[in-house]
């Protein structure tokens, strides 16, 4: 069981960083991105793509900075800050339109990609490291995994604090209007913030395709973790949404271990329903919701 | 709103209009196919106008509706399977409609509508998978029903449950509660503080959003007397209600059937096209982005102008009306 633990952690760290590329996305822009999951999907089978010329998927992981930053800045400018501005029902709008780009992902993903499972290989599969004392083993595979999770949290935060660009982001998310007073171009730098949220949405992907079934509804499951974290930690609100993720990585680890994989996605539901009942607004802290 | 005339005229009109559809089935020389067609386009003018309830009057995006359609198909299959009789099923699936709305509301109608929305959808998912784990209703392959000889019954039940939505919403839109789903829509702060129960209100609106699709779901599973849980719990079934809703209209009475037809119409010319499921998938996608963009006021708002929003006129009239009755009440 202690085995079931260590892997919930891992795993765990990577759905850190798909809670927090949901949660900029919408502490930010006041964009709940729908599609989430189906980003991560497009990452996945980047993943799997890379791994087909015999590279490792991990490799991919700079490559998805060179896609997704411009990605992200073109849907933000041109789809979403039109529709927030457009309408006086704009948020509501925002949420059909990451609906409709979830929708076409996910069938684009059918059609060129094709409904059988797939896995990236990675040099690393089947490499372990066995403790023996405590008695668990830990895949190579796993142990990176939780290893880039951690460095894109460290990493994101560094450049938040430390560069220009970083400092801007943070001050639009503390006060929009006196950002722009102060001479930020909050439309450009909002647009690279979405740009970011994809990114490290993908490098979840690419990282999740070397030890998951890779398929193009696996978005699904994704979104609903993703909203789960954000729901238990409050929105935008960091340490909360790394401790979401590794309890969510626990609870699907745990519950593959004690009952079956087919029980994760309602133990997982079932565990944001009562949180939504008792507590909407976030358990680790008080987010707006 | 419509001066008197322009009102009567309307009204004669919807009535002949009503007159032909029940005397065209008896017409033995159309084709059935037609007939299945025009069952189809009331289930869905049904089902988008019970989305728009919640949806567009209320503004609370509802991305698990199929939710209440599969549980009403289940609960007619698994009546019918206890040996109930079809007509009795539906009723009841209509409680048990209500009742999943009330569990369903209870956590997500507190929440913003950005995370209303991903919640029903999540329970839509879920409960999807849960459908597929209950042997009884027959698990992933599907829940046979006994057969019915007569299609044409399923035609005037449609009809009907179609007609009754409508007069609903329609009142629903004259009246006290299309005013506080509004307001609601408009500022859920503002409601409150105007006296709007907004929890209660939201709750009325999500349950009765629920059972119209329930008893559509029960009389479909009747329909095509075999259900599995990935049909009738379907997001794309959600995704058509929504986009029939938002391409119509949300928020108006005839928005939702401008949607349901032009939808279905729409459908029937591209699957004629191109025959795969995939392509029609990105189709849904790129519809919702396109409306999301250009009309998210529908075609009904499109004819009547972007200027300035109907609604929005609606409600500053409406405000008037009923502000002046609170206010002098409070003079007294």
């Amino acid at each position: 069981m202690l085995q079931a633990i260590v892997n919930g952690l891992l795993v765990g760290s990577l759905y850190s960083i798909i809670g927090t590329g949901l949660s900029l996305s919408f502490s930010l822009l006041h964009v709940i991105d729908m599609a989430v999951g189906d980003w991560i999907m497009m990452g996945a089978y980047i993943g799997c793509f890379v791994s087909l010329f015999k590279l490792d998927p991990f490799i991919a992981i700079p490559g998805a900075f060179i896609i997704f930053i411009p990605v992200g800045y073109l849907i933000y400018r041109k789809f979403i800050s039109r529709v927030l501005k457009n309408d006086f029902s704009g948020v509501l709008m925002t949420i059909v339109l990451t609906f409709g780009f979830s929708t076409v992902l996910r069938g684009s993903g059918l059609i060129f990609f094709g409904s059988t499972y797939r896995r990236a290989k990675s040099i690393l599969l089947g490499r372990a490291i066995d403790l023996p004392i405590i008695g668990i083993r830990i895949p190579m595979v796993r142990l990176i995994v939780g290893l880039i999770g951690i460095a894109i949290l460290i990493g994101l935060f560094l450049f938040l604090k430390k560069t220009k660009i970083g400092n801007a982001i943070r001050a639009i998310s503390q006060d929009m209007f006196a950002a722009k007073l102060m001479g930020i171009k909050t439309d450009k730098v909002l647009g690279l913030t979405y740009g970011i949220s994809l990114t490290i949405t993908a490098i979840a992907g690419i990282a999740l395709s070397s030890f998951v079934a890779v398929y193009p509804e696996m978005g699904t499951t994704y979104t609903l973790f993703a909203f789960f974290i954000v729901v238990l930690a409050g929105v935008g609100y960091l340490p909360g949404v790394i401790m979401g993720g590794i309890i969510l990585g626990m609870i699907e680890s745990l519950t593959s271990y004690f009952f079956s994989d087919l029980y994760v996605h309602i133990t997982v539901f079932s565990f944001l329903y009562l949180v939504l009942l008792i507590s909407p607004s976030g358990i680790f802290r008080k987010g707006e919701i | 709103m419509l001066k008197v005339p322009k009102n009567n005229i309307n009204r004669i009109v919807l009535v002949l209009l009503c007159i032909f559809l029940i005397i065209l089935p008896f017409n033995k020389s159309l084709n059935r196919y037609w007939i299945r067609i025009i069952t189809s386009v009331f289930m869905w003018i049904c089902l988008a106008q019970s989305w728009n309830i919640i949806g567009g009057y209320c503004g609370r995006l509802n991305f698990g509706a199929s939710v209440f359609f599969g549980v009403g198909a289940y609960t007619t299959g698994a009546l019918m399977k206890a040996g109930i009789p079809f007509l009795l099923t539906l009723p009841i699936c209509s409680i048990f409609s209500a009742i999943l709305a009330i569990i369903i509301g209870l956590p997500t109608l507190k929440l913003r509508g950005a995370y209303f929305a991903i919640a029903t959808w999540a329970f839509a998912e879920v409960l999807k998978e849960t459908a597929t784990l209950i042997p009884y209703i027959g698990g992933t392959s599907g829940l046979p029903l006994p057969p019915v000889l007569q299609p044409e019954l399923f035609y005037f039940l449609m009809f009907i449950v179609m007609i009754v939505t409508n007069l609903h919403v329609h009142f629903i839109n004259k009246g006290k509660l299309g005013y506080e789903l509004k307001a609601i829509r408009e500022d859920e702060d503002v409601a409150e503080v105007i006296g709007v129960d907004t929890f209660k209100v939201k709750l009325k609106a999500f349950i009765l959003s629920a059972i119209y699709p329930g008893i559509c779901g029960g009389i479909f599973a009747q329909w095509l007397t075999y259900i599995f849980p990935t049909d009738v719990f379907s997001g794309f079934r959600t995704d058509e209600m929504i986009i029939m809703v938002l391409l119509g209209g949300k928020g108006t009475v005839i928005g939702p059937i401008i949607g349901a037809i032009f939808f279905i119409g729409f459908k029937e010319l591209i699957w004629t096209q191109f025959a795969s499921s995939s392509f029609y998938i990105i189709f849904l996608g790129l519809f919702f982005v396109f409306v999301a963009l250009f009309i998210p006021d529908g075609i009904y708002g499109v004819v009547r102008g972007k200027k300035v929003s109907t609604l929005r006129r609606d409600i500053i009239k409406n405000t008037k009306y009923f502000l002046g009755n609170i206010i002098s009440k409070k003079e007294d």
